[in-house]
């Protein structure tokens, strides 16, 4: 009986710990890693802010997409950073200080440049998950036939018998 | 090849032997057996005489072996045997033919001897040759049954030769002679109802032979059977036959010796022979029967002796009835006759009758058997010994008649009770007992191949099977039941369904092995198994009568075969079975049928490979389902997979763009 309440409490334990982690809170190691890149945000302040303001696309994908949708988010974030590396580097190479990182974030060609990129980014999850997704109904379409194929198959070499629904009078 | 010279009307037997179906031999005549002049085409003195029964006689067949084995030249010499298509009637019948030289009967049926033969004589050229065959039948176990001076023979030409025995095969044995032939237990029964016999009946008939050839004068003449029996039970065999005629003083010990009425001590061969050595034996004397202080009547008549009463039981059942019942005839028993032991048995027999109260035809068996024990059994008017009653039921059948008769008979345990009256050895009682028993277990089951039909074969041994289906023809075995189906096919209208109660029955007895492998399928409600089932059964008898080809048979299976294809599941493979079997049908080869269809190992295979598709049949469904319910909405299958894919893309697009960027930033190129 003991052992049995024991199993019941565990089961319930990790139920509560799956309820948590979907309702967004954070574990110690996701704390951790938090928190370190907050110092090292604070540590390279001009650079953090050109790649916040440069990666605003991926922040608003990232919310804006309904749970589940992360990878869109992601590809998104990909291009928006290909795009926010070029401007990273011209800070690092004109003396990485909060004038040039304003003067980058300043210049409209630079957030054009960096938010093409993360528009670049939507536009690759458009096509590309309409082109999967199109191939993958197909193939299952095709599969469906398939398993017909193979089934009529069986029925003329072994009669009706053979699908368990009626016997062979034939 | 038939000879050219051969009269057409002339029917043929075996190789090269013709019967003339236009010349008779009367006096070879075995009862219904009738014998016609035969003769060897290759052979142009050869004598032959054809004696030619219906199944309707039951002819014992089986025992040629046994009669061919007997050496003494007094037998008449079987040259052959076996079925032939009679012309005549249209019809199968079994020959015996014999041979030898024609020669006369020794006295004709209801004549007297017109020899004078001296007493030597008779002596050396009857009773000498007649006690050597008697011998020899005894050694061998062989009842000749037939003996009687009409079936006696002797050349009138040449007398110095011994008598020849006529013929004892062609019917069951003592269905073809006189009551007078009989010792009064026998006597009554019907010709079909005396049973198997012994040897000791053989001698009775051949003292009463004996007597007849001897006599002058006949002291039954004008005598009934059945007043010829009550004679015999009054006064002895020996008395009633011998009457006032002289014999010579030496044959009276010898007659009284073989007519004695008791079975027992009724002379044996052995006492014979020490008759014919010289020895002077003295015959045990009759057991006199216990006469009554007053006589009793029943149905008009007066009886002083209870065992003539029970003779004549049966002919009032209801009067015995109250006779029984108003405890008259338990009194004159008890207190008249003065027999304690008949009296135990008369209680008891009223005792047993209880349970069928209301039969009061069985409380006259009953009560005879406690009365007299040596009587046939006597119910509902028809009379039988314990062994009878299985040629009775053959004979019934043959000629169509109703079988319930039997079955009540054998329900009743009549032929146990007088089994248990018969004085047989113990050993000869319990061998019948367990034949009734086997009857008796057959009439509860109702499967193919039990009922009275199976007590029939049981029975009778040696009947041809009596199966409707088989009228006209002769089947008493493998082979004749391959011709003969191969000739009804032939002629059209015949079924699968070969195997009908009779043959069932018949093989059950015979050859049982063969019965129990398709016993299954024959009582199967599904066609299709009985049709193979059947079809195991013929080929089984084509290979047992090794019969190369039986294309008719084949095509009337292969005509109903087309549900039995179906055992086996694979198409292809029942494609490949059906066009064996029809190449084998083709061929008229049972057995290559049967084998195609019943081949274990095919069948085994089939089935493991139908449960294996049946499982990926399953699988696929269930698959197929799967995907109907993923597939239902076109705009959301497979767009996870297609933004995974994308993620993919745009990192790896990404990925290529920095490290562009991080070259040109190393090489201090500007993009902008």
């Amino acid at each position: 009986m003991a052992k049995k309440k024991d199993k019941k409490d565990k089961k319930e334990d990790k139920v509560k710990d799956f309820k948590a982690k979907k309702k967004g809170s954070i574990g110690v190691k996701g704390r951790l890693f938090l928190v370190a890149f907050i110092l090292l945000g604070l540590a390279f302040l001009p650079t953090s802010m050109l790649l916040f303001f440069g990666m605003l696309p991926s922040l608003v994908a990232f919310f804006v997409n309904a749970r589940g949708r992360g990878a869109r988010a992601s590809t998104i974030s990909a291009m928006n950073l290909a795009g926010c590396v070029p401007f990273v580097f011209k800070l690092w190479g004109t003396g990485n200080d909060f004038e040039a990182s304003i003067d980058i974030l300043t210049n409209e060609q630079t957030i054009l440049i960096m938010y093409t990129a993360a528009a670049f980014g939507y536009m690759i999850d458009w096509v590309v998950t309409g082109l999967v997704s199109s191939y993958l109904y197909q193939r299952g379409i095709g599969r469906m036939k398939a398993i017909r194929k193979r089934q009529a198959v069986l029925i003329e070499l072994w009669g009706e018998g053979v699908s368990g629904k009626v016997k062979d009078d034939s | 090849m038939a000879d050219a010279n051969i009269d057409p009307s002339h029917i043929r037997f075996g190789r090269s032997v013709y019967i003339n179906p236009s010349r008779r031999l009367p006096q070879f005549d075995n009862g219904r057996s009738l014998a016609y002049y035969a003769y060897d085409s290759q052979n142009k003195n050869s004598r032959l005489i054809a004696i030619v029964s219906g199944v309707e006689n039951i002819p014992r067949w089986k025992l040629t072996k046994a009669y061919t084995s007997l050496a003494d030249t007094s037998f008449m010499r079987l040259v052959g045997s076996g079925i032939v298509n009679w012309s005549l009637e249209n019809k199968q019948k079994y020959v015996f033919m014999y041979s030898g030289n024609l020669a006369e009967c020794l006295v004709e049926k209801g004549s007297f001897s017109d020899n004078h033969w001296r007493h030597p004589d008779t002596v050396e050229y009857l009773i000498q040759p007649m006690a050597r065959m008697l011998k020899e039948m005894s050694d061998r176990n062989f009842v000749h049954g037939s003996i009687r001076p009409s079936n006696i023979y002797y050349s009138s030409v040449d007398r110095n030769n011994p008598v020849i025995l006529g013929d004892g095969l062609s019917v069951r044995p003592n269905s073809t002679q006189d009551a007078l032939f009989f010792s009064p237990d026998k006597a009554m029964a019907e010709p079909l109802g005396r049973g198997k016999g012994s040897i000791k009946d053989d001698l009775y008939a051949f003292g009463v032979s004996l007597v007849l050839f001897l006599r002058k004068t006949d002291p039954f003449a004008g005598m009934s059977d059945e007043d010829i029996v009550r004679r015999k039970m009054e006064i002895g065999s020996y008395a009633a036959l011998i009457g006032n005629e002289r014999f010579p003083a030496s044959f009276l010990d010898l007659f009284r010796g073989v007519l004695h009425d008791d079975y027992s001590s009724r002379w044996g061969v052995d006492e014979l022979f020490i008759w014919l050595d010289g020895t002077r034996l003295t015959p045990e004397a009759l057991i006199k029967k216990k006469k009554a202080n007053r006589p009793i009547s029943f149905a008009g008549n007066k009886y002083l002796y209870a065992e003539l009463l029970a003779f004549d039981l049966h002919k009032n059942v209801s009067e015995l009835a109250s006779m029984v019942e108003d405890g008259s005839l338990g009194r004159w028993i008890e207190r008249s006759v003065d027999s304690a032991p008949m009296f135990e048995r008369y209680e008891k027999a009223l005792e047993s009758s209880l349970a069928f109260a209301s039969n009061k035809d069985y409380l006259a068996v009953q009560v005879a058997m406690a009365l007299n024990k040596a009587l046939p059994i006597n119910y509902k008017g028809r009379c039988f010994t314990y062994d009878g009653l299985g040629d009775m039921m053959a004979k019934s059948a043959c000629d169509g008649g109703d079988l319930s008769y039997y079955r009540d008979v054998i329900n009743l345990n009549l032929p146990d009770l007088a089994l248990a009256n018969s004085g047989l050895p113990r050993n000869e009682i319990i061998a019948m007992l367990k034949q009734y028993d086997a009857c008796r277990t057959s009439l509860r089951m109702s499967t193919m191949g039990y009922g009275i039909e199976r007590c029939i074969y049981i029975l009778c041994d040696g009947v041809a099977c009596l199966s409707p289906k088989f009228k006209g023809y002769f089947v008493n075995g493998d082979v004749s039941v391959i011709m003969a189906f191969e000739e009804l096919c032939k002629r059209g209208g015949q079924v699968a369904f070969m195997l009908d109660q009779h043959l069932a029955a018949f093989f059950y007895v015979i050859s049982p092995n063969i019965m129990e492998s398709v016993s299954y399928d024959i009582n199967s409600p599904d066609k299709d198994n009985k049709i193979a089932g059947n079809l195991r059964f013929m080929a089984a008898l084509q290979k047992r009568s090794a019969i190369a080809s039986v294309p008719a048979i084949a095509k009337v299976f292969l005509e109903s075969l087309s549900g039995v294809y179906k055992a086996f599941n694979n198409k292809k493979m029942q494609q490949v079975i059906k066009e064996g079997v029809e190449k084998a049908a083709n061929a008229g080869d049972l057995i290559g049928m049967s084998s195609l269809l019943d081949d274990t190992t095919s069948l085994a295979r089939d089935k493991k490979a139908f449960q294996i598709a049946s499982a990926e049949y399953r699988i696929l469904e269930n698959e197929y389902n799967d995907y109907n319910v993923k597939l239902a909405n076109k705009n959301t299958y497979g767009v996870a997979n297609g933004h995974d894919f994308a993620a993919i893309v745009s990192w790896l697009a990404a990925t290529i763009i920095t490290v562009i960027v991080v070259l040109a930033f190393i090489s201090g190129n500007r993009i902008f």
